[in-house]
C-alpha cells in the first residue's frame, strides 16, 4: 500500500511538470470537442495525433492521447443529451433518457450527472487500474510465446463474441484484419508479401491511414449521404446541479455502472459501448419503477454515462500489462509506445515506471480538468454544436487527409485511406464491425512471430498449446467461446445494435 | 440483412481465395520451420471457410419481413462525387500543391454536396486551404508540397 502511494506521489510529480499538466489539458479539450461533434471518434481522432507527437517525450504524448479517449466519453454524452444524437457510440443508451429529461426542462440535471458520474466512474476505474495492474504484470512474466499466441487469439475470439452483430462476420473481419498485417516484407525471410511491386504496400499497409478511413473517412461518407436532419435543443440550460433527490437516485447506478463498466472494459471486446449497454440493462432490471426508463429517467443517464468512462480506466490493465490492446483506441496507443521505443508488456511498468505512474496520475488530473470543462463551460460546447455540418465535413475530410500524409509525406497514404474509407462505408452498411479487424491488424505481426516461434519451439507440433497450463487453459476460454453460439438460441447483445462502435 | 450477407459474404470469399493462392506462391514451410505463407494462409482459409458460413446462414433464414435495401434515399451522386473528389485529390496535391489542390477540393465539396452559393464555395475553399496551410506547415511544420506556388 504505501508502495502503490509512494508510485503515484512520483506519478503526480510527473503530471504536475508544466509542460505535460499542458499536454493532458490540450488531450481532454480535444477530446471533449470531438465528443461534441460527430463524425470524429477518438480512434479517428488518435490516428490523427499521432504523427504531431513524434518529436515530444513519450510520457507527454501518452498523456494527450489517452485524454482523448477519456475525454471523448465526457463529449459524447452532451450531444446524446441535447441533441438526440450520440457523439460517440458509447453514448448511444444515453440518448434514451437523457434526451428526454431535456424535453423535460431538466438538461441541466442530466448533464450535470453524466459529468459527476462520469467523474466518479473514471476515478474509480484508475483506482482499479492501479491496484490490479502490478500482479497482472507479474504473472505474465512467465509467459512465453505459446501463452502470448493463445491470449491474443483469446482476445479476439471475446472481441468477435461480444460483437454486436454476427459473430461470424466478426471473425471474417478479424481474419482479413490478419491479412492485412501480413502486407509487406516477412519478418523473417523479408520476402515482399502481397506488394504486387509496389514500394508503399512493400512497408506495409498503415495503421493511421486504416483506422481514420475506417472510422473516420466512412463516418463522412455516411453523413453525407442522405439528408441531414438534427435539431439542437434549444433552451437554456440552468441548474447543472443535480439536486438531492437526484443523487438519491444516481447513488445506486453510479456505484454498479463504476463496477460494471471497470470489469467490461477490462475484457477485449469495445468494453465502452457494452458496458453502457450493460450498464442501462441492470439499473431497468433493478429498478422498482422500470416504466419511467426511455421517458426520462435520472438512472438511465447515470448508469451508463459512470459505466462508460469506468471502461476508459479498465481498457488500459491489459494494454500497460500485457502489451495487448482490448480495444481499436488502445490499439493505436500500443502502435504510439512503440514508435515512442516504449516495449509495452509486462516489464514495463518496472523498466518505464514514469510512464505507467504518469499516465495514471494524468488520469486523475485529466477527469478533473474535464469537470471543469464541462459542467460550467457546456455553454461553450452547446454553440461548437450548432456549427452546420457543411463547414464541418470539409474539415474532417482534411485533417484526415493531412494527417495521412503528413506520415511518410506520401501520397499513397492517402490513397489508402481514401480505399478504407470506401471500405469501412459498406462495411456499416452490410453489417461487418470494424473493430476485429483493427485489432487483428494490430496484434497480426505479433500473432504470426509468437506462431512461427512456438512451432520451432515445439518442432512443428500444434500440441505446444495444450500442455502448457496457462496456454492449455486460454486455448481452452477461447474454442469454448467460439463453440458456444451454436447452442445458444440467441444472444442478448443482439437486440441492441449499435452501428459504427468506437 | 440475410440478402445483403448473400453477396457481400461471395466478395470476402473471392478475397479470401486470391490471399490463399498468393500465400501458396510465397511457400508455406513445414510445420518446423514455417515459412512466409503461413500466417497469410491461414488468415486467409479462415476467412473462406467463415464468408462460406455467412454464404449459407443467409439461406437459412428468408429475410421475411426485412426492411427495404440500405441503398434506398442515398443521395449516390454525391457519394460517388466526394470518393472521386477525394481520389482525384490525393493525385492533385503533390502536382499543384496543398494550396490549390486543397481550395479546389473543399470548393467542389460545398458547391456539390450540400449546395452553397458560388461565393461561398469559392471563398470557403480560399480561407479553408490557406488556414489549413497556416495551421500545419507554418506552425506545425508539417511538410506539405507547395507545387505551383513554389517560390
Amino acid at each position: 500500500m504505501a508502495d502503490i502511494l509512494n508510485n503515484l506521489a512520483y506519478g503526480f510529480s510527473i503530471v504536475m511538470a508544466p509542460m505535460n499538466l499542458l499536454y493532458c489539458f490540450l488531450g481532454v479539450a480535444v477530446g471533449t470537442l470531438i465528443g461534441v461533434l460527430p463524425g470524429l471518434g477518438p480512434a479517428a481522432t488518435i490516428a490523427l495525433l499521432l504523427p504531431s507527437t513524434f518529436h515530444i517525450p513519450s510520457v507527454s504524448a501518452i498523456i494527450m492521447l489517452a485524454g482523448i479517449y477519456y475525454g471523448g466519453m465526457y463529449g459524447g454524452s452532451t450531444t446524446s443529451i441535447l441533441v438526440n444524437i450520440p457523439g460517440e457510440a458509447a453514448s448511444v443508451v444515453t440518448c434514451l433518457d437523457g434526451y428526454q429529461m431535456a424535453r423535460k426542462g431538466r438538461a441541466g440535471p442530466a448533464l450535470g450527472i453524466s459529468a459527476l458520474g462520469s467523474f466518479i466512474g473514471g476515478t474509480f476505474s484508475i483506482i482499479g487500474l492501479i491496484f490490479l495492474a502490478p500482479p497482472l504484470a507479474s504473472m505474465a512474466l512467465d509467459f512465453g510465446p505459446p501463452e502470448y499466441l493463445s491470449l491474443m487469439l483469446l482476445g479476439l475470439v471475446l472481441l468477435t463474441f461480444l460483437a454486436s452483430g454476427s459473430m461470424v462476420k466478426a471473425l471474417v473481419m478479424a481474419a482479413f484484419g490478419f491479412f492485412l498485417g501480413s502486407i509487406g516484407l516477412d519478418i523473417v525471410t523479408s520476402h515482399a508479401r502481397f506488394s504486387f511491386g509496389s514500394n508503399t504496400l512493400m512497408d506495409g499497409v498503415g495503421l493511421i491511414p486504416v483506422v481514420m478511413g475506417l472510422f473516420g473517412v466512412a463516418e463522412v461518407i455516411e453523413n453525407i449521404e442522405k439528408k441531414p436532419d438534427r435539431q439542437v435543443f434549444d433552451a437554456k440550460i440552468r441548474g447543472l446541479l443535480p439536486n438531492r433527490q437526484d443523487w438519491r437516485d444516481s447513488l445506486g447506478p453510479i456505484a454498479r455502472g463504476s463496477l460494471i463498466g471497470f470489469l467490461l472494459g477490462v475484457l477485449p471486446g469495445g468494453g465502452v459501448i457494452i458496458s453502457s449497454f450493460a450498464a442501462y440493462a441492470v439499473e431497468k432490471k433493478v429498478s422498482r419503477n422500470p416504466e419511467n426508463f426511455g421517458k426520462g429517467a435520472i438512472q438511465g443517464v447515470a448508469g451508463p454515462e459512470t459505466a462508460n468512462n469506468a471502461a476508459t480506466g479498465g481498457a488500459f490493465v491489459p494494454l500497460l500489462t500485457l502489451g495487448i490492446p482490448p480495444n481499436p483506441v488502445m490499439a493505436l496507443l500500443l502502435a504510439a509506445l512503440m514508435i515512442h521505443g516504449v516495449q509495452p508488456g509486462p516489464l514495463l511498468i518496472q523498466q518505464a515506471p514514469e510512464l505507467f505512474w504518469g499516465v495514471v496520475a494524468s488520469m486523475y488530473v485529466g477527469n478533473i480538468m474535464l469537470l471543469v470543462l464541462n459542467l460550467p463551460l457546456i455553454g461553450l460546447w452547446v454553440k461548437i454544436l450548432k456549427i452546420p455540418y457543411v463547414t464541418l465535413f470539409p474539415l474532417i475530410l482534411l485533417f484526415c487527409l493531412i494527417g495521412a500524409y503528413s506520415l511518410n509525406s506520401n501520397p499513397y497514404d492517402m490513397l489508402t485511406m481514401v480505399v478504407f474509407g470506401v471500405i469501412g462505408y459498406f462495411m456499416r452498411k452490410y453489417g461487418y464491425e470494424a473493430a476485429p479487424l483493427v485489432l487483428a491488424f494490430v496484434l497480426g505481426p505479433m500473432f504470426e512471430s509468437a506462431l512461427r516461434q512456438s512451432l520451432l519451439m515445439s518442432h512443428g507440433s500444434m500440441i505446444i498449446f495444450f500442455e502448457r497450463p496457462i496456454s492449455a487453459a486460454l486455448m481452452g476460454t477461447a474454442i469454448l467461446l467460439l463453440v458456444l453460439p451454436l447452442f445458444m438460441r440467441r444472444r442478448p447483445a443482439k437486440t441492441l445494435r449499435v452501428q459504427g462502435e468506437i | 440483412m440475410k440478402r445483403l450477407d448473400r453477396w457481400s459474404s461471395l466478395v470476402w470469399a473471392a478475397l479470401a481465395v486470391g490471399i490463399v493462392i498468393e500465400s501458396l506462391r510465397l511457400n508455406l514451410g513445414q510445420w518446423g520451420q514455417p515459412g512466409p505463407g503461413l500466417h497469410p494462409f491461414l488468415a486467409g482459409l479462415v476467412m473462406g471457410i467463415l464468408s462460406l458460413v455467412v454464404f449459407i446462414q443467409s439461406f437459412l433464414n428468408d429475410g421475411a419481413g426485412e426492411k427495404k435495401g440500405w441503398w434506398q434515399g442515398v443521395r449516390w451522386g454525391k457519394v460517388l462525387f466526394m470518393i472521386s473528389a477525394l481520389i482525384v485529390y490525393t493525385f492533385l496535391m503533390d502536382v499543384l500543391g496543398f494550396v490549390i489542390a486543397t481550395f479546389l477540393l473543399v470548393a467542389a465539396l460545398l458547391k456539390i454536396i450540400e449546395p452553397q452559393g458560388w461565393a461561398i464555395s469559392l471563398g470557403g475553399g480560399a480561407v479553408m486551404a490557406i488556414a489549413l496551410y497556416v495551421v500545419f506547415a507554418v506552425w506545425l511544420q508539417v511538410y506539405l508540397p507547395q507545387g505551383l506556388l513554389s517560390f
